[in-house]
């Protein structure tokens, strides 16, 4: 069992001790929000401060943000280890930010690098994953929708900020979240793609 | 200190149960590691 999960099941243990009225589903939802907290808290609090030790928390918001609003609906391939997860996520940002910095996109390559996120996004969002598998067809449709959406946001917001750092960081960005959802990512990391899918036609878990 | 332990542990319990409500809708794992979410809240047609 990993950290956050081991911690989760302590505090789920105490919980039930105090509240004798939930039921086993209820304290599983609730050792699960509290794992799904652990998990995301400490590393984005290491690599806030490594951000900010950097000098880099300006871009490094500006990557947060736009990698995360497109990952919330379109989900992407996840590290299957909590010790690859801090390194990877370092990694990931610290290479969007560089490059952001680095490379100065004029307005063809953004929207040439926009059309074939839009593309990936169109045919492969939301890419779950066997931990969180999205079954709901309807919930797909709206999820799908929502990460179009994002990526046309965040095409505006890489036009409007053109020339600067912040339209190459968003844009790099973007592009980094959309490798994550295709189904050559999950085969290289070992996951399974379509999880969701295969529930939904074989009501199956 | 016993009276603020249950209020707080309804307050955790609460919260845990949003998060867990809403991440079965959307991605809340941004950073690369998701723990394994219960079958109670996989959503089918």
């Amino acid at each position: 069992m990993e950290f956050p999960e081991r911690m989760s099941a302590k505090i789920t243990t105490v919980i039930a001790a105090h509240l004798d009225d939930l039921s086993e589903e209820k304290l599983a939802e609730i050792n699960y929000g509290i794992a799904v907290f652990i998990a995301n808290s400490y590393k984005m609090i290491i690599i806030f401060i490594l951000a900010i030790l950097l000098n880099v928390f300006k871009y490094f918001l500006v990557a947060f943000v736009s990698f995360g609003a497109l990952r919330s609906f379109a989900s992407g391939v996840h590290a299957k280890r909590e010790w690859t997860c801090l390194p990877a996520s370092t990694l990931f940002f610290s290479c969007v930010i560089y490059l952001g910095m680095t490379v100065n996109l004029n307005i063809y390559a953004i929207s040439f690098i926009f059309a074939l996120c839009f593309a990936a996004v169109l045919k492969y969002a939301p890419a779950d994953t066997e931990e969180r598998p999205i079954a709901s067809s309807k919930l797909r449709r709206k999820l799908k929708l929502m990460s179009c959406i994002t990526v046309v946001i965040l095409y505006a917001a890489a036009l409007y900020n053109r020339g600067t750092p912040v339209s190459s960081i968003i844009v790099f960005a973007t592009l980094f979240e959309s490798v994550l959802i295709l189904p050559v990512t999950y085969k290289l990391a070992g996951s399974m793609y379509g999880v969701g899918i295969r529930i939904n036609n074989k009501g199956e878990v | 200190m016993k009276r603020f332990l249950k209020p707080l542990m309804v307050l955790i319990s609460t919260l845990a149960l949003l998060i867990a409500s809403t991440s079965s809708m959307a991605c809340y794992a941004w950073l690369l590691r998701e723990p394994k979410m219960p079958e109670s809240l996989i959503k089918a047609d």
